[in-house]
């Protein structure tokens, strides 16, 4: 008898698996897709569930967007704008908590694996390459062709080439970029007042950077004023690497290159501003603009959404410029911006309203008055120099050499690894070139 | 007794289908995604044992466990030895003094974990935490608590004790409380003294108290994430990565596979700690309160 029962339940058990299986499996057919099957693409695009630009249809388009504080309002008010030229298209917004990108993706993919409706997302850099290999991002190609237009009239011939680079691979555009940034240098200019130094010039190099560093780092009432501070994370040091010329992987993202000389010339150098020149403190993950804010840090490098805390907190006494290399070299930035689904009923006027949102100059006027920089150029040279920080039309100067950062569809993986070996070289346990010899190496086994 | 059998079985049927569907189906799932490659929105392909041997031939996998070995072994006997040697202090004071402390002691406990453990991390800043502005001004050298894999360490291990030691403290109390006081009575007529009475009545009286915070403890730093993910993000290096936090990072990455294998080999584990410890206990807990 027990006998029979136990056999009883080894086959429920393993029936529940071959069905759980079964179950896991998207009954959406677009899922099966590749990026590189083009028919299958322009297909769905022209197929007949897609519906005509304008056409009015009684489901609403379903948006995700990251819950961040204020977008909930922000995004209320330029929906209303998007309804009076299309009030046939309706759209209702599901927020989602943000943390990081990576969580953010998957719950994306969650929603879309349940069969949950969804037309557009907003994503960035670090994602465009996972949709796309895994066919769940569309091709804009067609629309953005048979809508040139109606693109116009929207302003999307504004958006900086260079920025929305990050949302073209093999030849296909996969949205607009709506907003983008890059890592400058953020200084305190009280503390450069009190050292009786003057704003550095944008061609200044590393040595100038180090004697100012030398200069901002003082004792005070107990604690140390550093001159600057190191942040060895993927999108920082990218910069810092980029403008040495230098890259993480190679061009087309096969090989990791952390271990040219390039590389390991920037990154010793800002190991000996913490470890020989003791101008910066051991890296600890914290966030470095509390520090600079209360003026216990002269120089961090940083993105523009920095000024949000620093406009909230009535912090004004800052300016920017460029981390040394960067006008001659290039300038690693990351994008967002509007992704239309391969799950999209709707997927015409789920472009459209990617576009639009991407595109709209009021959109950008709105959410990036204090945050990323915008994508248009008529919007980055209007608001730039009239807002501060004195400099900041060097983020409209930056688009023209920005690449975008390298975020293949390992990037989560990826920056694993590379944030195991920073920390330890920052933590001073391992050399820096054993740091990044081991960090290729293992980079390389997952490429 | 067939009939109250039945009506027996149907009481419980709905907490165990809701069992079932919500952890049942979860661990079953989770078994078959070892041998599968999956990323959520594509086909689950088989694999096999490909993904298994994966895992466990990765180069970090020895330094994970390691790190989650220490952790445990340090973390469980901190918790069990100061939340009684609180217990016993606060025990024995005055009834308004054993409020204050009770409260001090607990309060850390009912916070959030987030939002104390950043502010934890400024405090253990090399340069600029409160931690080391108090040391040096005891005369002593800054420590690199979160920069240093072995500092690292013991800044998880300290921030752990503050914020949980207030779970097993209360345990203790509460069985302290339950010791009868005659037991004390007569061991003092018999000329017992404190510490004889501490290690002839109060500890074998505590045994089940000791035994459960034992399994609990075991059961939660087997799983410890909070700590090490707000504080050092399992760094430097792999120093204060756990198990439970490289399952994550497998989630975040979208592999599956690869979450769903260490969750279930944490499973084994913590079943096969919790079993043993169990068929122990029958050696050194007593029961028996007369």
């Amino acid at each position: 008898m027990m006998k029979k029962m136990k056999r009883a339940v080894s086959i429920m058990l393993m029936a529940a698996i071959m069905v759980m299986m079964v179950g896991c499996s998207s009954d959406n057919s677009q899922n099966e897709k590749s990026a590189s099957d083009d028919s299958k693409q322009s297909d769905v695009s022209n197929s007949s569930e897609a519906s005509n630009v304008t056409d009015g249809n009684s489901e609403p388009l379903v948006m995700v967007y990251p819950a961040d504080p204020g977008a909930e309002e922000k995004l209320n008010t330029i929906l209303a704008e998007f309804n009076k030229e299309y009030p046939d298209i309706q759209v209702k917004v599901e927020y989602i908590p943000f943390t990081n990108w990576g969580d953010y993706i998957t719950k994306v993919k969650t929603m879309i694996s349940g069969n949950q409706s969804i037309d557009v997302i907003r994503l960035a850099t670090e994602g465009v390459s996972t949709f796309v290999e895994e066919g769940l991002a569309i091709s804009f190609n067609d629309f953005f062709a048979d809508n040139e237009e109606l693109l116009k009239n929207i302003g999307a011939d504004q958006v900086h080439e260079n920025v929305n680079s990050t949302f073209e691979q093999d030849g296909k555009k996969y949205g607009l970029a709506w907003e983008w940034n890059n890592a400058v240098e953020f200084i305190n200019t009280k503390l450069l007042e009190e050292a009786n130094l003057s704003m550095p010039e944008k061609d200044w190099s590393r040595e100038d950077i180090l004697q100012y560093a030398q200069a901002l780092t003082v004792e005070k009432d107990g604690y140390t004023q550093y001159g600057i501070a190191v942040s060895p994370d993927y999108f920082t040091m990218s910069n810092w690497i980029y403008a040495n010329n230098g890259s993480i992987l190679n061009e087309d993202m096969t090989e990791c290159t952390l271990n040219t000389p390039e590389v390991k010339e920037v990154v010793q150098f800002l190991y000996d501003l913490v470890y020989k020149y003791k101008v910066a403190p051991v890296p600890a993950g914290l966030d470095n603009l509390h520090l600079f804010m209360s003026d216990q840090i002269a120089m961090i490098s940083y993105g523009r959404g920095g000024i949000n805390s620093l406009h909230s907190n009535d912090f004004t006494t800052y300016d920017v410029q460029y981390i040394p290399g960067q006008p001659s070299g290039k300038i690693a930035f990351g994008a967002a911006g509007f992704v239309a689904l391969s799950s999209s009923k709707q997927q015409e006027n789920a472009m459209l309203l990617a576009s639009w949102l991407a595109g709209n100059k009021s959109s950008q006027e709105t959410f990036m008055k204090y945050d990323s920089i915008p994508s248009r150029i008529d919007v980055m040279e209007e608001l730039l120099p009239s807002m501060e920080p004195e400099n900041g039309e060097i983020w409209r100067e930056s688009a023209d050499n920005a690449v975008p950062l390298q975020a293949p569809s390992c990037y989560a993986e990826m920056t694993n690894i590379f944030d195991k070996y920073m920390t330890k070289i920052f933590a001073d346990e391992i050399s820096v070139e054993e740091g990044l010899e081991k960090a290729t190496e293992e980079i390389n086994k997952l490429l | 007794m067939k009939k109250n059998n039945r009506s027996a079985y149907l009481f419980i049927a709905p907490a165990v289908l809701l069992y079932l569907i919500f952890f049942g189906y979860p661990i079953i799932a989770s078994v078959g995604l070892m041998f599968f490659d999956y990323n959520i929105v594509s086909k689950p392909r088989f694999v096999g044992l490909e993904n298994i041997k994966s895992v466990f031939a990765s180069p970090d996998i020895a330094e994970i466990l390691l790190s989650s070995g220490k952790l445990l072994v340090v973390l469980v006997i901190s918790h069990v030895v100061i939340g009684l040697l609180l217990a016993v202090i606060v025990n024995a004071a005055g009834k308004k003094m054993s409020a204050v402390m009770r409260t001090i002691i607990y309060i850390p406990t009912v916070l959030t974990t987030a939002s104390v453990g950043v502010a934890w991390k400024f405090m253990f800043n090399t340069d600029l935490g409160a931690v080391n502005y108090i040391l040096q001004r005891f005369g002593l050298e800054k420590i690199p608590w979160l920069t240093s894999s072995r500092w690292a360490f013991w800044a998880v291990v300290i921030f752990s004790i503050w914020k949980f030691v207030g779970t097993p403290f209360i345990y203790y109390y509460l069985g302290l409380q339950n010791i009868p006081e005659n037991l004390y009575e007569a061991a003092s007529i018999d000329g017992a003294n404190k510490w004889q009475m501490f290690r002839k009545i109060t500890l074998p009286m505590l045994t089940p108290t000791i035994f459960m915070v034992l399994i609990l403890s075991f059961i939660s730093y087997l799983q410890c994430f909070d700590e090490p993910f707000i504080l050092t993000s399992g760094g430097p290096g792999l120093s204060t990565t756990t198990v439970t936090l490289q399952i994550y990072e497998y989630f975040n990455g979208g592999n599956m596979s690869y979450a769903s294998i260490l969750s279930i080999f944490m499973f084994i584990i913590i079943i096969g700690i919790t079993t043993a410890q169990f068929v122990l206990s029958s050696k050194w807990v007593n029961y028996d309160l007369e």
